[in-house]
């Protein structure tokens, strides 16, 4: 009898660690010029850390943001940093051809940025409002 | 035993001397062998692999230099101009989310444009109160608008559609491009680095003429006539907005005569109080 409940109990942990091993883990590829990884849903969040186009992130979860409910936010893992990027920042294929710094990097070079530019390079993205107009 | 190695050694010499002679092959009459073989055009292939691998090495290399085109160029340079403004135009603040955007796309398809990529970035500022920076065709404008500004003439979001419309037309009219056209960079673009003698001195001085054109020269005469007229054809057909329309010309004429603050308005737009005329007059 206490064979059959220790055989139970093992196949039950066994299913466990089979599913943890098995859950699929998202990946998403920063698609603007330069950003900022910030530490809450928000654009006026504090920023932890600078990132640049292409930029691989694993996705954590999604919130949308405190002062704007159709802004949705992922929170995702950057080597040391747990923080969030505007979901339409971001693209699930990495892709060097959308980045201008890829494209034409000695032209880029040219213009010299310093630390302040890429600092506010990346939060001209978080602060422009980007629409579309479509057909209905 | 001497006699013994000497003719060994005699041996030995003819045998080398034979394997030499035999080493001597005439590749020629086995021309025809390594014709059918395949071995030539083989080599042949390789040889072109090579070739073929080295040139796109080569152009991979030189495409590093490349300077970009006009569609990739415009967004670049706005926001290489805004990022060296930032802090004059503050535009890195805090305000409410009004849904600017969302009220200027349904305008935008109100009036018959689709597939208008834009972008809205709000100033905390009076210094420009309202203004669409180049941008490649319809596509990718921005729009810079002023916080205070808005806040000041207690505007509505129709109205602030209209501002923002009337900047649409001047965009699509490229005189800000226009401007700008004989710039050296200008002429530069889609071509290489490495053919061009392009320096950070050339985008600085661009970055000049954008200054020039948003801070002191604005819109003369003819090109606000131009915008104005298009603006009636527009509106025409809505009585309703005409009117906020024209409201809204009255309400930034009185603000530019009121308050010192935005005195340089009809500098930039030549003027509110003569678009008003011109929108009445029956032509």
């Amino acid at each position: 009898m206490n064979y059959k409940i220790l055989v139970l109990l093992l196949s039950l942990y066994t299913c466990k660690t089979f599913a943890k091993k098995t859950e699929k883990i998202f990946y998403s590829y920063y698609n603007k010029t330069f950003g900022h990884l910030h530490q809450n849903p928000s654009k006026y969040s504090s920023s932890l850390t600078t990132i640049t186009c292409n930029q691989g992130m694993k996705v954590l979860e999604e919130k949308v943001s405190v002062e704007n409910s159709k802004e949705i936010w992922q929170k995702v893992k950057i080597g040391p940093y747990e923080g969030f990027v505007q979901k339409k920042h971001t693209d699930q294929k990495w892709n060097k051809k959308k980045c201008v710094q890829d494209r034409y990097p000695r032209v880029f070079d040219l213009l010299e940025l310093k630390i302040s530019d890429f600092h506010y390079w990346g939060l001209l993205y978080d602060h422009y409002l980007l629409e579309k107009s479509e057909i209905q | 035993m001497n006699l013994l190695i000497l003719f060994f050694s005699l041996l030995v010499h003819a045998n080398n001397s034979e394997i030499k002679e035999l080493e001597i092959v005439d590749f020629k009459s086995i021309k025809n062998v390594l014709e059918s073989d395949g071995l030539k055009d083989e080599a042949e292939k390789k040889l072109k692999e090579a070739e073929s691998r080295k040139k796109s090495l080569e152009e991979e290399k030189r495409s590093l230099y490349d300077i970009p085109n006009e569609e990739s160029f415009w967004p670049l340079m706005n926001d290489y101009w805004l990022v060296k403004k930032a802090s004059l135009l503050k535009w890195n603040f805090t305000y409410p989310h009004y849904d600017l955007e969302e009220t200027f796309k349904k305008f935008l398809e109100q009036m018959g444009f689709y597939e208008v990529q834009f972008k809205i970035l709000i100033l905390n500022t009076p210094t420009i109160t309202h203004f669409s920076l180049p941008a490649s065709k319809e596509n990718n404008i921005v729009f810079l608008l002023s916080l205070p500004f808005l806040r000041t003439m207690d505007l509505s979001k129709q109205e602030m559609a209209l501002l923002l419309f009337e900047d649409f037309l001047r965009a699509k009219k490229e005189i800000f491009k226009s401007f700008l056209s004989q710039h050296k960079l200008l002429k530069e673009l889609g071509k290489n680095l490495l053919d061009s003698k392009l320096t950070k001195q050339d985008f600085d001085d661009l970055l000049k003429k954008y200054d020039e054109m948003i801070f002191e020269r604005g819109f003369n005469f003819e090109e606000q006539f131009l915008v104005t007229k298009e603006m009636k054809q527009y509106l025409r057909g809505n009585e309703k907005l005409f009117k906020v329309y024209l409201g809204l010309l009255q309400k930034i004429d009185d603000l530019c005569k009121n308050n010192s603050l935005y005195k340089e308005y009809p500098r930039i737009y030549r003027s509110p109080e003569l678009q008003r005329g011109w929108l009445l007059s029956k032509d």
